[in-house]
């Protein structure tokens, strides 16, 4: 009696045990994906992937195509597709921790568009990385970097901790992120940067540029840019600026530094004015720094060429610098 | 003596900079050390250690002496050398292992006054970036791991990872020839 | 293998001073900033009964002639310091002061101490804090500057925007299809 009791309770635990592993085994196994859908060649593609490791790439014919493997966790995913619109995402259980016990594997695509089509993607932890997409780009990700190449049209990076790297975008170009770096390089059109803490670097041939940083430094260098405003909190930016003569500049900053380096046959009114004491340092002409009769605030007035152009500078304490290339 | 501090930071606290001067005095020594270990080299231990009195210096009108002046200020510089270190940390593309200047340990004459001392130091040195932040805060600079996570902006389990990778490694390094 | 007491023992021994190798204060001294003795911003005792959309209706009332920034006229603005402001107008710094101090108010009462996405967010906004006081000390010898006032705006528009920011993206532990 007793024995068969006991082999009872021991076929049951064996039992329980292999379902056990089953389940397991089922859910290590990460879900493979290989979908495709015929679309317009400007389809507008809405992506959403929570986390892991995202790329977005062109390709030749109008197919939308996205492959590699699922979010462990995910429990499955939605691809509509119909009258110019495509919808992908994967969908994650409403509670992910993220700060799991186990790091359990997260989702790795590849998806490939076509070339004219108009990019939204939205994640959180999630590594980015896409080129070559004409009809317009908006990334927004808490977490993880974005790298970004050969875009045209709007482009709208946005990125809570994480790094921006972007090369050749034309269009009108907004990137952000508030702990990171931005790095830019040969961008065309209009462009707007900023970082709340981090450092933006710069090498653009955009028109407009405007750049906003709060605690970090910004480094730009900039040709043919016409219209340009820096403002700064606590960080330093240093700009040099060619190939444009009567340049529109406006720049504020409560304790940064801000060096400008302007052509040699720059034409401008150049009004500087720092309120509490920052030092104004001026290698354009030999007009001299005024210093206020009833508070600490200097100022420094000047014209060169036509002064067709204008450079208006500020700072609260910062140090306002003019320098010529 | 605190009393005479207590004149000292509310002098500073109305601009008295020979004030704020004994209240640098005072603290430098601590404020440097973490700025070194964090940054492993002498230059940029000393500008973090001027930022952050720099830092303190306007931040005083906000201290309402209602903890330790000293936790109040050490804070204040732990968070401008982490800064400092994260800047550091994006510029550059080179891991602190292979830098020359290291075997000098970074142009500064350490104040361990033992071989022992030293090692561990030039051990300190050698770890990677987050494992060695996470070593000094926590093991020299006495924050616990939520307070590191806050610091440093990661994970509390991250940071306790970190910790337990760095003790290692650091055990591996004092114990090679 | 060094064992784990070993290395606490070398831990412990480890000086928690450093003196660093040149005086520091010289070069530092040069850089502090004159302390002006702030005027302690007045915060007027938050009026419940102001709703949110008032305050933002002052805002844009106070707001045209703050944002008037001269932006084609360089020459700044000359303050004519013999003209004493009328003894019964509110400088407008303290109104926009206090209108952004009431909103913010009512955003950080909803916020938790700490975020897992923006780490020591009141780090962050004790930075803007400073910046804000920096422009508010500026402001007492130049009462009315319309760069100075601008700065403020500016400066306390960022830190609601950061505030509102941190607000969308904790309050939820995934998105759904909501920008950032």
């Amino acid at each position: 009696m007793k024995s068969t009791k006991t082999s009872w309770v021991g076929a049951a635990t064996l039992v329980l045990l292999i379902a056990f592993t089953r389940v397991i085994s089922a859910a290590d196994a990460p879900m493979v994906i290989d979908e495709s859908r015929q679309v317009s060649s400007n389809e507008r593609i809405e992506l959403e992937v929570m986390r892991g490791e995202v790329v977005i790439r062109t390709g030749t014919d109008n197919t939308f195509r996205v492959s590699g493997t699922l979010d462990e966790l995910a429990e499955g995913f939605e691809l509509r597709s119909d009258n110019g619109f495509t919808y992908f995402e994967v969908e994650m259980p409403r509670n992910v921790n993220n700060s799991g016990f186990r790091r359990s594997e997260e989702s790795d695509l590849e998806i490939v568009v076509p070339a004219g089509s108009r990019i939204s993607f939205i994640g959180v932890n999630v590594e980015v990385d896409i080129d070559g997409v004409t009809g317009g780009t908006q990334i927004n990700t808490v977490n993880g970097d974005i790298s970004a190449s050969n875009l045209t049209e709007r482009v709208e990076l946005r990125t809570v901790n994480g790094n921006i790297t972007a090369r050749n975008i034309g269009g009108r170009i907004d990137l952000q992120t508030v702990n990171g770096e931005i790095r830019d390089s040969d961008s065309a059109g209009r462009a707007y940067y900023e970082a709340v803490n981090g450092e933006i670097d710069i090498d653009s041939a955009a028109g407009e540029v405007e750049v906003t940083v709060v605690n970090g430094s910004v480094r730009a260098q900039l040709r043919g840019t016409s219209d340009l405003s820096v403002n700064s909190v606590n960080g330093d930016i240093d700009v040099v600026l060619t190939d444009v003569t009567s340049p529109r500049i406006s720049g504020s900053t409560v304790s940064g530094e801000i060096t400008l380096s302007l052509p040699a046959d720059v034409d401008a009114r150049f009004s500087l004015e720092s309120h509490v004491g920052g030092n104004l340092v001026n290698h354009i002409t030999d007009d001299e720094v005024v210093r206020s009769r009833y508070g600490p605030g200097r100022n420094l007035d000047f014209s060169t060429g036509q002064g067709a152009g204008h450079v208006d500078l500020s700072s609260v304490t910062g140090r306002l610098e003019l320098r010529t290339n | 003596m605190s009393a005479d501090n207590t004149s000292a930071i509310r002098r500073a606290q109305e601009g008295d900079r020979q004030a704020f001067h004994l209240l640098y005095q005072q603290h430098i020594g601590r404020v440097y050390a973490v700025c070194w270990r964090l940054l492993g080299d002498r230059q940029k231990a000393e500008d973090a250690s001027q930022e952050s009195f720099v830092k303190v210096w306007q931040s005083l009108p906000d201290f309402k002496g209602d903890s330790s002046f000293a936790t109040w200020l050490h804070k204040i510089a732990t968070r401008t050398a982490i800064d400092c270190w994260r800047r550091d940390k994006r510029l550059s593309f080179v891991e602190p292992e292979t830098v020359d200047g290291l075997t000098e340990l970074g142009g500064q004459t350490t104040a361990a006054d033992n071989d022992d001392g030293r090692d561990l130091e030039q051990a300190i040195q050698r770890l990677p970036a987050q494992a060695k932040a996470v070593f000094v805060l926590f093991a020299l600079e006495g924050y616990q791991h939520n307070e590191i996570a806050t610091l440093l902006n990661i994970a509390e389990g991250s940071s306790k990872a970190h910790y337990h990778r760095a003790r290692q490694l650091l055990r591996g390094f004092l114990s090679e020839e | 293998m060094k064992s784990e007491q070993e290395l606490d023992q070398l831990t412990a021994a480890l000086p928690r001073e450093m003196q660093p190798q040149q005086d520091l204060w010289p070069s530092l001294e040069a850089r502090l900033p004159a302390r002006q003795s702030l005027k302690k911003r007045q915060i007027s005792p938050v009026n419940r009964m102001l709703g949110m959309a008032a305050a933002l209706a002052l805002i844009v009332v106070v707001g045209w002639r703050v944002m008037l920034v001269p932006e084609d006229n360089a020459v700044p603005v000359a303050v004519n310091d013999t003209d004493m402001p009328d003894a019964d107008a509110v400088p407008i710094q303290y109104e926009i002061t206090r209108q952004f101090e009431t909103i913010k108010a009512e955003q950080l009462a909803q916020m938790a101490p700490y975020s897992d996405n923006f780490g020591d967010w009141q780090y962050q906004m004790a930075s803007w804090d400073q910046a804000i006081d920096q422009v508010s000390g500026a402001l007492n010898y130049y009462p009315d500057d319309p760069r100075l006032l601008a700065q403020m705006q500016g400066l306390y528009e960022q830190q609601l925007d950061y505030l509102r920011l941190i607000g969308r993206v904790d309050s939820t532990a995934y998105i759904l299809g909501e920008e950032l």
